[in-house]
């Protein structure tokens, strides 16, 4: 049952372009304005939080799978990235070592995941997302940056390896600009031309109090839950219209 | 009740004696599990083998002309695998990110998840066991299905078995609708659990 290596196609992938990255190219003289932009505005910021809508399109069964989550970010590199709705799954890096949890048959359960280390990068890659730093991604992916009128636009990354095109063919990072601030509000991870998987974050907390516990147990869960805004739409990007 | 029964036991001790021509009884069990009229279910499935465990989403989507559709999904939005099961059932991998071969996902895995909607059926054979449950027996080549009903008709357990060796056992949890609550299967041949609660049903 090795295959749990390579079930966990992003994060295992992303480790195997990571390390064919060294043999690549990986420099860029100048970070795109948009880019230096999102960092500057993130980086007065300690910790952050969001709630996200993902909707996972599996073209062969033409379905939309849909979740509701949370992000909670704390700098250098703690993250909690959780599901809470139609499944409750957990995935906690404290910047040392990852936890997985999955909610099952009404308690949360640790789970001993042979994936965690592939896991941990896609944490700590969600992470400098959040940072708006997106360093390490110039040595796994081209990165493009298309410009919007309203100041904000789309960071697209594609990946230098043929072997992770197989299976990201792209991903999109959508900048909004608001006054003087910029924040992601929307990534989409195209596994192919028809697959995709759409996060749209809403209800950006920055340098809130984080509930004790968010980056070590499960048990957290409500208490992180309670610092949004409870809403009736879950989703206020829902009438924007994706970018191709 | 265990969560599972005689893991690293492969042997199949079970006798069904004679089969048993009660059409009332026969017929009254096939018409309570008819394939699920269902468009489309997701599972919640954890998988476990030795000390190792993940946890996955599992789709099933029917099509008008009686095919299925299936995908696994990791919790970081990864497809672990989608297939199609055509109205023969026959099985097509469409594709998968694990290095095992086809006929192992769609013996192992997808067979497992599928088990309601490959419920028994008329070629199977009728058994009143000796602890007063039921069993439908469909001997299909070298693989026989087993399909075991408390005396109450209800279906709890599904077995694959080959010759005198049990592949597979499934425990299922009935809540009134046509998709079990809870499966859960012990794959003795190829030493795994899974534990699938089914999350929603259209």
């Amino acid at each position: 049952m090795q295959w749990v290596y390579a079930s966990l196609v992003s994060a295992v992938l992303i480790v195997t372009a990571h390390a064919d990255a060294s043999k690549g190219p990986s420099d860029s003289p100048q970070p795109p304005q948009l880019l230096r932009l999102l960092r500057e505005s993130r980086a007065p910021y300690h910790t952050f939080a969001t709630r996200f809508h993902q909707r996972k399109h599996l073209d062969i069964l033409n379905v939309d799978l849909e979740s509701e989550g949370m992000i909670f970010f704390r700098r250098p590199g703690s993250v909690r990235y959780e599901i809470v709705s139609p499944v409750r799954s957990l995935m906690i890096y404290d910047g040392k070592k990852v936890r997985c949890y999955a909610f099952s048959e009404g308690k949360w359960k640790l789970l001993n995941n042979p994936g965690a280390t592939a896991i941990g990068q896609v944490l700590r890659q969600i992470g400098r997302w959040i940072q708006g730093d997106f360093d390490a991604d110039r040595k796994m992916f081209e990165i493009g940056v298309v410009s919007s009128e309203d100041g904000g636009g789309c960071i697209h990354l594609v990946p230098r390896s043929e072997a992770l095109t197989q299976f990201i063919r792209r991903i999109e990072i959508y900048v909004r600009k608001t006054s003087d601030d910029y924040w992601v509000n929307r990534i989409i991870i195209r596994e192919s031309e028809a697959d995709m998987t759409d996060m749209r974050f809403r209800q950006e907390l920055r340098d809130q109090p984080i509930p004790e516990g968010t980056f070590s147990s499960p048990e957290a869960s409500d208490a992180c839950q309670a610092m949004f805004v409870q809403e009736k739409s879950p989703d206020p990007n829902e009438t924007e219209k994706p970018k191709s | 009740m265990a969560l599972f029964l005689g893991g690293s036991g492969c042997a199949y001790q079970q006798s069904f004696g004679e089969p048993i021509d009660d059409v009332a009884r026969r017929a009254a069990l096939l018409q309570a599990y008819p394939r699920p009229n269902v468009s489309q279910a997701v599972f919640r499935t954890l998988i476990r083998w030795g000390k190792r465990e993940v946890s996955l989403t599992e789709v099933v989507k029917t099509s008008p002309d009686g095919g299925l559709s299936v995908a696994g999904v990791t919790d970081i939005s990864s497809t672990l695998y989608a297939a199609q099961i055509d109205p023969n059932g026959r099985g097509h991998i469409i594709n998968k990110s694990i290095p095992f071969s086809n006929r192992w996902l769609l013996d192992g895995l997808i067979a497992e998840l599928l088990i309601p909607w490959n419920g028994p059926n008329e070629t199977c054979r009728l058994h009143r066991q000796a602890d007063n449950t039921w069993a439908f027996v469909c001997q299909e080549q070298r693989i026989a299905r087993v399909f075991i009903f408390d005396g109450a008709g209800s279906w709890q357990q599904f077995h694959r078995v080959k010759g005198s060796r049990l592949l597979s056992r499934a425990f299922l949890e009935w809540d009134g609708q046509p998709i079990p609550k809870i499966m859960r299967v012990d794959n003795t041949a190829e030493r795994y659990q899974v534990v699938r609660e089914r999350v929603s049903v259209q």
